[in-house]
């Protein structure tokens, strides 16, 4: 097998000029009661080769969020955004509801790669698909960089994977196939929506550090959707903490504790046990700990 | 005259009688991909009613089939299990046996989404073993079952629900529900609340030490994180590539680790990282 020459890193993070540029982005779903608002004048920036991540309870807006700046938004919802710049340029949006079209150089990894891969086509021809339409390479040069990127996400049986179709494969084994296939056409971000939540534990963390290390080793920039802060504290080098729809505190992972203005964060961090935690009698949750205010508990549990 | 061939009568385990399962240089070994991979190697422990002890390592060191084997899930290759000094296999081979075992011992394991029929509602699932192994008719198990679910903090309109119509969360909480039904005298967890948000992690943390506390039960806790372990048990054992590199009291261990693997998990958790985080 040919091993295929992979993208080296990028250069270093540029503050000034980020690579995803949101201001004032809302989103708006009409229902049967009304319209909801999920996400409300958030505004968020992400460096090249940064990695963030975006943390919340199930309902408050986070994946609202990372799918409209990906164009991955529904038919009925509404978008409205001050700023929507990726790569120093504006965003190509439809110009009835706001979403913006899916850009060339951002890919999403979804929650569940079960419902999110093609059943009928094998995983081979999904990953040279992808391949030639974005490097426009020939056939035989697009199955040489589809073997080296299952080889990357540490599958080992290549020739099996490239024939298999998804449900052929194991949980594990399927997310690596679909991470193979977001980050095959060389995206400059990566948005993974909850990628190791259908994932058992031993296996999310391994995803999630391949996940990582691959980012790095590519310089792709990395937007992280996840409702595990402590996951998050880990895996992203920044972490925006989202509310009912609002980013509400945001900061560097290892300093968030130390920077938390909002209620919300302070109880989440303040929930996470530490050694002491074996003299005491009871661990502390969101109803108990003392968050110096009231809070609204979204209506999802 | 047919001579009926008698069953040596099944150990009954009275409700507060000691149970205790035994391991002893227990061995198992996986065929991936044509290579063996060692996942337990010549371990020794034994757990029971009188005692709680959690299981900390990272991914693939084994503990998850050391706790499939000490309930009987996973057979052992090499090495002996006793389950109140008889064999576990003997036991585990007459109806009346399994019966008694299951009641005394449960296991909830990490994946619980597979775990629940998605055909049948969350209170049949829950039901179930309380009719089946404690012998209860359907209006008592319900009985039970809405005992249980008092006592996790489950709304009971949730039962009436599949297992896919509820969140991650609750379904957790229905598995451990699952298993409390029966009163069981040791609950082995294997990575109960790796799934959950920390919020509602120490809920269900709260609730395991609470059964364990109030119906002297055992509890063999696997998980990889150390703080939520040393909460819940008063004996750690550290394990890594399918071997026991430590053992001792929870205060021990976090306060004096002796071996180098392990002074390099506790350091991690006392750095707040969790120990995968920076393990080679």
């Amino acid at each position: 097998m040919t091993e295929h020459p992979v993208p080296g890193p990028r250069p270093a993070l540029d503050p000034d000029r980020p690579l995803l540029d949101v201001r004032g982005l809302t989103v708006r779903y009409p229902t049967s009661a009304g319209e909801t608002t999920a996400v409300r004048d958030a505004s968020l920036r992400i460096g090249t080769g940064e990695q963030v991540a975006l943390v919340g309870e199930s309902g408050s807006g986070k994946t609202s969020l990372a799918m409209a700046v990906a164009g991955f938004l529904g038919g009925s919802a509404r978008m409205t955004a001050e700023v929507l710049g990726f790569d120093g340029a504006a965003l190509d949006r439809a110009p009835r509801t706001g979403v913006p079209r899916r850009t060339p150089g951002m890919a999403v990894v979804f929650q569940d790669a079960m419902t999110s891969l093609d059943p009928v086509w094998s995983v081979g021809s999904q990953l040279t698909t992808v391949i030639r339409g974005a490097t426009g390479c020939g056939r035989r040069d697009a199955a040489d960089r589809a073997r080296a990127w299952l080889t990357r996400v540490g599958l080992t049986d290549t020739r099996r994977v490239l024939r298999s179709r998804p449900y052929e494969l194991s949980g594990g084994m399927r997310q690596r196939a679909m991470l193979a296939l977001a980050l095959a056409c060389e995206p400059r971000l990566l948005i993974a929506d909850e990628p190791t939540s259908a994932l058992d534990a031993s296996l999310s963390r391994a995803v999630m550090e391949l996940l990582r290390d691959l980012a790095a080793d590519t310089g792709t920039s990395l937007l992280i959707v996840s409702h595990d802060i402590r996951l998050c504290q880990e895996f992203a080098d920044r972490i925006m903490v989202m509310y009912h729809g609002e980013i509400v505190d945001e900061g560097r992972s290892a300093e968030l504790e130390a920077i938390a203005g909002h209620p919300y964060t302070r109880g989440l961090l303040r929930c996470v046990p530490d050694l002491e935690a074996r003299h005491a009698h009871r661990l502390p949750t969101l109803d108990t700990v003392d968050t110096g205010a009231d809070l609204v508990r979204s209506s999802v549990a | 005259m047919r001579v009926l061939r008698q069953r040596p009568p099944a150990e009954p385990v009275g409700d507060r009688g000691l149970v205790q399962i035994t391991a002893e240089a227990v061995e198992k070994t996986f065929v991936v991909n044509r290579a063996r991979h060692r996942a337990v190697a010549a371990v020794d422990v034994t757990i029971g009613s009188d005692r709680t002890i959690g299981v900390i390592g990272e991914s693939g060191s084994g503990k998850s089939t050391l706790a499939r084997m000490l309930c009987g899930l996973e057979r052992a290759d090499e090495g002996s299990l006793h389950y109140n000094g008889i064999p576990l296999g003997q036991h585990l081979s007459s109806r009346t046996g399994r019966r008694d075992f299951r009641r005394a011992v449960q296991l909830v394991s990490q994946d619980v989404s597979s775990s629940f029929d998605p055909l049948r509602t969350l209170r049949d699932a829950v039901r179930t073993p309380a009719m089946v192994l404690c012998e209860l008719d359907r209006d008592e198990a319900d009985h039970r079952v809405d005992e249980v679910l008092t006592t996790l903090q489950i709304d009971p309109a949730l039962a009436a629900r599949r297992p896919h119509e509820v969140s991650g969360g609750q379904r957790q909480r229905f598995a451990i529900a699952r298993a409390l039904v029966v009163r069981p005298r040791v609950l082995l967890c294997d990575e109960v609340v790796s799934a959950l948000d920390v919020s509602v992690q120490g809920s269900v943390l709260n609730l395991l030490k609470d059964y364990a506390e109030r119906n002297r039960a055992g509890l063999f806790f696997v998980s990889h994180g150390i703080p939520a372990t040393a909460f819940l048990v008063d004996e750690l054992i550290v394990m890594r590539g399918g071997e026991i590199v430590e053992r001792g009291s929870t205060d021990d261990i976090v306060e004096a680790p002796q071996h180098e693997y392990t002074r390099f998990l506790v350091g991690a958790a006392r750095r707040g990282g969790r120990i995968e985080a920076v393990a080679s």
